[in-house]
């Protein structure tokens, strides 16, 4: 139960950290609404589960945050990635890379590959 | 390092926790109404879109739970927040509160009291270096005196030759010291002082007592090889106690001549505070001598004796040394050194022979004649107090119960609510345990003021003495057994309030009422209940045997008055008073202590009732065939003045007691008691009739009355008296060498 939500948070974490690298500053709602539509189902059930996530981040020192206006002139609370941030989302983005590449491999292997 | 800096976030945001909890809301808040809005577009009714948004949001509570998790430090915080909800719930409930925590204060403050005495007696090691390395000769300890070539079970105590030997035959102690197993009293003067000699307990050691255990001095020095040879000059060294008390830490102790029992003596050292000697004892000793002295401060010497067995031993075996290889080394250098003596063995001693041998024992505790003493009383008492604790805990527990049940619509509301059941759990279990926490340190208290007073009750000192060194303030053992004790009874007695709140059905809050769970909370508090009058009943019938006991001893005929009546011991010998003297002596003490108003009679005797000790002898009776080798013939007797029965109270029976017409130059009488009577007049009438403590010396002295039986000796109380005679203390000049040890005055109003 726990390592399933460790695993959630992790990969949680990389797609904010990517989202706010591709777009720059974004409010809560509208990092939600972006990893939704790419993700699919994965946030369509629990959007809260974001504000820990976010607030992870900014113990760590990956983002900040500040309150500011959002579209429709609401106030909101934008986050945006910093330079560490940033520097992180690179070696995790490598390193999800490379997971993926040999995972990748893996899943193609056939019996006779091994000969 | 980013869990570092973490920690240390998370250590600052827990401060303005209230402050993050505000954005996060305004945050939640925002995403809601952004997702609404997002809905409405989407052509939902108003109510749905905001229903859907929440749906979509996830458990709001569920969330901000998660939220703080990251944000503070989750376990200390809770833990905190439990603790200040508790301690707010306790503020609520005064009485409760003090009744539990006073409840708890007792039982845990009468376990600690007796665990301080556990600890002191039981568990703890003499205050020396490296206790672990010391070995004692003797598993069990014995006193005072062992005579000839034999002991019974095993050779535990022995003479100074046989010290020489071991010691000298034994490869692998580093140091292997002696002293006797007895404490004698010291009569001590500072030399060139008007005082009186006060006497004070003291020990004869071995020149290398101090060096094997590892003991430095406090200043001075302690005593050395060199000091314990016959011919040295007489030195000695004093307790920090004495020097402190007694001298107020005059540094010009040291180097001065102090008279001991009227010999001049060097004070060379101090030793240091906390050390007590070599065994746990009712008085520490004061003055430590070294053993070659003893001749010269004792009358009747015990050193150049080698078969008066009279000294303890402790050795430190050197590092890496094995016992048991040093107790066969022992055994065979026993059995060497009674080998050698066989031209002095009487045919007992030899035919007992091939059965001699010895024991180490570890001795890093000493010589544990009072454990052996108090073992048996302090386990009960320890099991004892421990059902105390139990009843304790389930008192405790009954009451949380209740209060348990007071609160289970508020713990249905906060699980209907989502609450995690361990958080419910823990609530109880905070509560019992800061409840007994507070009873635990207010135990503290309760346990010194208690241990006190079981101190000041059993194990009296005599004013100007050393106290039993049992401090009642707690050591640390002391305080880690109270912090233990109570985290457990705050876990017993919790345990079951804790477990009842998880059975709460969250279902119950919407009913509006918990009758129907009522008889779920009644079974245990039923079987507490039951738990609670089974310990009870053990524990009342054990107190009450107890009381029964002790009630028959205090009202148990012991043959003389209590009432107006002192007893004062002297001992002369010790201010320096000859044999000689003591006849003129005692009539002097006799006529002052007489001539003081208020005073209506005064008589001296050498054992006063219930002082403990008397003198043996068998006894043979004028007429009567000699007693076979099975038969018992003894007697215990003691040596009284004039009026003396009268001062004491206790009644003739027949004929007369001990008057001022017994005399030196008068017939040998003698005053029997009841036993004596029955014991060996059985069918006749005792005056007139002769016995004497020697075969042949059957006519020494004449009956002349039978006195009540009164109580001498202080154990034995359950048993019937023993046969008592009593002679003329006028009398006794032919017995002189006996009768010299000291004697009780006894005085009545």
């Amino acid at each position: 139960m726990k390592e399933k939500k460790d695993v959630l948070q992790g990969t949680l974490a990389l797609m904010v950290l990517k989202t706010l690298d591709v777009l720059g500053p974004l409010h809560g709602y509208a990092i939600a609404r972006r990893i939704e539509q790419i993700s699919g189902e994965l946030l369509s059930v629990n959007q809260g589960t974001l504000y820990p996530v976010l607030l992870k981040l900014e113990q760590e020192g990956s983002i900040a945050s500040e309150w500011g206006a959002s579209e429709n002139n609401r106030k909101a609370r934008f986050y945006r990635l910093t330079r560490s941030g940033r520097k992180q989302l690179q070696a995790e983005s490598r390193g999800w890379e490379q997971t993926a590449a040999i995972i990748g491999r893996f899943f193609v292997l056939k019996a006779d590959d091994l000969e | 390092m980013s869990a570092l800096r973490r920690f240390f976030k998370r250590l600052s945001s827990w401060a303005r926790i209230q402050q993050d909890e505000e954005r996060l809301q305004a945050e939640i808040e925002e995403h809601l109404a952004m997702q609404t809005s997002e809905n409405l577009q989407a052509g939902l009714s108003p109510t749905e879109a905001r229903r859907q948004a929440v749906l979509k949001f996830g458990g709001v509570e569920a969330i901000k739970e998660d939220y703080r998790a990251q944000k503070g430090l989750p376990f200390l915080e809770t833990l905190a927040q439990d603790t200040r909800q508790t301690l707010r719930r306790l503020r609520k409930a005064p009485s409760f509160t003090i009744t539990a925590v006073l409840t708890l204060a007792l039982g845990i403050g009468a376990t600690t009291s007796i665990f301080t005495l556990v600890h002191a007696v039981l568990l703890k090691s003499l205050p020396v270096t490296n206790p672990d390395e010391l070995y004692r000769l003797g598993k069990e300890s014995r006193c005072c005196y062992m005579g000839g070539y034999s002991q019974e079970k095993e050779f535990s105590l022995v003479s100074y030759d046989l010290y020489k030997y071991l010691r000298d035959n034994t490869q692998g102690f580093a140091q292997l010291a002696a002293f006797p197993a007895i404490e004698p009293l010291f009569g001590v003067r500072r030399s060139g002082s008007s005082e009186a000699a006060q006497s004070y307990p003291g020990e004869f050691v071995s020149g290398n007592y101090f060096t094997m255990f590892g003991i430095r001095p406090y200043a001075g020095r302690v005593l050395t090889d060199t000091d314990d040879q016959a011919g040295a000059p007489p030195v000695a060294v004093m307790s920090y106690r004495l020097w402190q008390e007694k001298y107020g830490s005059d540094a010009s102790v040291i180097g001065s001549v102090f008279n001991l029992n009227d010999k001049p003596f060097t004070m060379v050292g101090i030793t240091p505070p906390g050390f007590f000697g070599d065994a746990l004892r009712y008085t520490s000793p004061d003055i430590f001598l070294p053993l070659n002295t003893e001749p010269f401060v004792q009358v009747d010497a015990d050193l150049n004796k080698y078969d008066t067995h009279w000294l303890d031993l402790i050795g430190r075996i050197q590092p890496g040394g094995n016992p048991a290889s040093i107790e066969a080394e022992m055994r065979v250098a026993l059995k060497q050194w009674l080998h050698s003596h066989w031209g002095e063995m009487s045919a007992n001693d030899r035919a007992k022979f091939p059965n001699q041998t010895l024991y180490l024992a570890p001795g890093g505790a000493g010589i544990t004649g009072m454990r052996e003493q108090y073992e048996h009383w302090l386990l009960i008492l320890m099991t004892v107090s421990g059902f105390v604790l139990l009843i304790v805990c389930a008192n405790v527990a009954n009451l949380m119960l209740v209060r348990g049940m007071q609160r289970r619509r508020q713990i249905s509301l906060s699980m209907a609510l989502g609450a995690q059941t361990s958080r419910i759990v823990r609530q109880p279990l905070t509560e019992s345990i800061l409840l007994s926490l507070f009873g635990g340190a207010a135990g503290l208290l309760i346990a010194f003021a208690g241990t006190r007073l079981i101190l000041h009750f059993a194990f009296p000192s005599p004013a100007g003495f050393a106290s039993v060194p049992i401090s009642a303030s707690p050591s640390m053992p002391v305080l880690l057994f109270v912090f233990i004790t109570s985290l457990l009874t705050g876990v017993v007695f919790g345990i079951m309030p804790a477990w009842m709140a998880t059975r709460v059905d969250p279902i119950e809050s919407l009913r509006g009422a918990s009758r129907s769970s009522e008889r779920a909370g009644f079974l245990p508090g039923k079987t507490l209940v039951v738990f609670q009058a089974a310990l009870s009943l053990v524990l009342l019938s054990a107190s009450g045997l107890l009381t029964a006991a002790l009630h028959n001893l205090e009202n148990q005929n012991l043959g003389f008055e209590q009432d107006r009546r002192i007893v004062a011991t002297m001992n002369p010998r010790l201010a320096g008073y000859r044999t000689k003297q003591l006849s003129l002596l005692y009539r002097r003490i006799h006529d002052s202590i007489a001539s003081i108003p208020g005073v209506s009679s005064v008589a001296l005797c050498q054992y006063s009732p219930l002082s403990g000790g008397a003198w043996g002898a068998g006894v043979w009776v004028d007429g009567h065939p000699l007693p076979g080798p099975t038969d018992d013939n003894s007697t215990s007797w003691d040596r009284v003045t004039a009026g003396y029965f009268d001062v004491i109270g206790t009644p003739i029976i027949k004929g007369r007691g001990i008057s001022e017409q017994d005399t030196a130059t008068s017939r040998n009488v003698a005053v029997i008691n009841e036993a004596f009577a029955r014991k060996f007049f059985r069918n006749e009438d005792p005056i007139g009739k002769h016995f004497g403590r020697k075969p042949g010396a059957n006519r020494e002295f004449e009956v002349v009355g039978v006195a009540k039986d009164a109580r001498y000796v202080t154990y034995n109380l359950d048993r019937p008296s023993s046969p008592f005679f009593f002679l003329p203390e006028a009398q006794a000049e032919t017995h002189r060498a006996i009768w010299d040890h000291f004697s009780s005055t006894t005085l009545s109003f």
